[in-house]
């Protein structure tokens, strides 16, 4: 009898152990924002109000970075820097400045495979925008040979210098990880025991839900499904880079939004789409266009080589192939379909 | 047994079946109910299973955008829309895993609880 009624005692307090998890307090909000991205966002905590207050604490931060970073708005203080006269330094913000400047140096890294210098070009082609069409020529020529060299960083008096009138800084490959990486950051200093966002497709997740790390899909080929789950907890980021994100159709040819400074064409590769886990949402936002534009086999090594890294390869024959530690991360792939 | 035991185990009993029935509730995506978002607010809770005759539904957006979702038994599209990119449109019918978004007019189709399964996916 007595043993009888431990075992049911023992059993009971599992069943509470989980229905605790449901008890935990969930907060979800979807924002638009002026950077025509959609920011999605889930937070528990055991405290409602504070995940409130720490939603509304990330929300003013990420509109206060889009004044700093947006292409689209012509007074944000980047399309201020491209307007400045060719060859004069210009004083930036600490945060505008420390996101060039990483960007460079995955420019540099990858060899010009990301380039951010391709704002003219990226607006020439203008994919993504009702006006996308296929330059002429002498528009293309006009371009040919800029580079991200032809941006220098000052890194003691916080000055950037375009040293050619036809270098334009674009952060669409580094802004939103920025972006995520500032979430982080309020998140550690909240009461928030576990969140995530999504920031236009860049995920960052934080602590976990009921002790249990988070389950975040990876895109597949054409971005309406996943080609499997990869588990999270502490401070993770996923960032995938695909040609299915923008682009137009001209003449039964996809022209994808990921450009080569070499062709000014889109890349071509073999990659259909890649997804960059991590920890570190800004080095894995460069890390995917480079490693998109650098095709599978080069990508691969590139990835292996830069730490705290792990990339999921969708290829255009539709194979799903990893970095050799993405399995620390549970990979676990499902066939493609939902 | 002595009686207070045998009470016990009743309320015991009751306490685990109660536990179990919240368990299986919770756990149960009720995957034939949609929800659709306009501008981050729900408008619409619609039940697919209930469906018996396909119907059409316009969503107006605060910018004076239309799109018209087709409704049939047990699943959802976007038929037509006048917004530039025709995203939603070309997503064709709602899947489990991922919502149709028309950023332009702000729509969000989805399933209820459609979270459970994944908490965000990366693309």
């Amino acid at each position: 009898m007595k043993y009888l009624f431990s075992v049911f005692f023992a059993v009971n307090l599992i069943f509470f152990a989980f229905s605790s998890c449901s008890g935990e307090k969930k907060l979800s909000k979807t924002k638009y924002d002026s950077m025509n991205t959609v920011v999605t966002a889930t937070l528990y905590g055991s405290d409602y109000a504070e995940l409130e207050r720490a939603y509304d604490e990330c929300a003013k931060k990420i509109d206060e970075l889009e004044a700093v970073f947006s292409a689209t708005d012509e007074n944000s203080e980047l399309s201020l820097l491209n307007k400045s006269e060719t060859s004069c330094p210009v004083k930036v913000s600490d945060e505008l400045f420390f996101v060039i400047k990483t960007a460079v140096d995955y420019c540099k890294g990858s060899n010009g495979a990301l380039d951010i210098s391709l704002g003219r070009l990226s607006r020439l082609w203008g994919i993504g925008t009702q006006n996308a069409r296929i330059p002429s020529k002498s528009e293309l020529d006009e371009l040919m040979g800029v580079s991200y060299e032809m941006i220098e960083l000052d890194e003691k008096n916080k000055t950037v210098t375009l040293t050619d009138k036809r270098a334009s800084i674009d952060l669409g490959a580094a802004a939103k990880g920025y972006i995520c990486d500032e979430i982080v950051k309020i998140l550690e200093k909240s009461g928030v025991s576990g969140a995530v966002f999504s920031v236009g497709g860049n995920i960052i997740a934080y602590g976990s839900k009921g002790n249990a790390p988070f389950t975040i899909g990876i895109s597949d080929a054409n971005g309406q499904g996943t080609v499997g789950t990869v588990k999270a907890s502490g401070v993770f980021t996923a960032v995938t880079s695909g040609g299915y994100q923008r682009y137009f159709i001209e003449n039964e040819t996809h022209y994808h939004h990921i450009l080569s400074a070499d062709t000014l064409y889109p890349v071509k590769s073999d990659i259909a789409s890649v997804s960059i886990i991590g920890k570190n949402s800004l080095g894995a936002d460069c890390i995917s266009t480079a490693a998109f534009a650098l095709g599978f086999e080069r990508a691969k090594a590139f990835v292996e080589a830069q730490e705290g890294y792990e990339a999921i390869f969708v290829l255009e024959s539709g194979e799903v192939r990893t970095t050799s530690g993405a399995r620390l991360y549970d990979f676990s792939e499902n066939g493609g379909a939902n | 047994m002595k009686k207070s035991a045998v009470v016990t185990l009743i309320i015991l009993g009751v306490l685990i079946a109660s536990s179990i029935a919240a368990i299986i509730a919770s756990g149960v995506p009720s995957s034939q109910t949609v929800l659709v978002f306009s501008d981050g607010k729900c408008i619409k809770r619609l039940d697919l299973s209930l469906v018996t005759e396909p119907y059409e539904l316009q969503v107006k957006s605060a910018d004076g955008g239309t799109n018209t979702l087709l409704i049939e038994n047990g699943r959802i599209c976007v038929k037509s829309a006048d917004c530039p990119d025709k995203t939603c449109v070309n997503s064709g019918w709602l899947n489990g895993s991922l919502p149709i978004i028309c950023i332009p007019h702000r729509l969000e189709i989805r399933f209820e609880g459609s979270g459970d399964s994944m908490d965000g996916v990366s693309r």
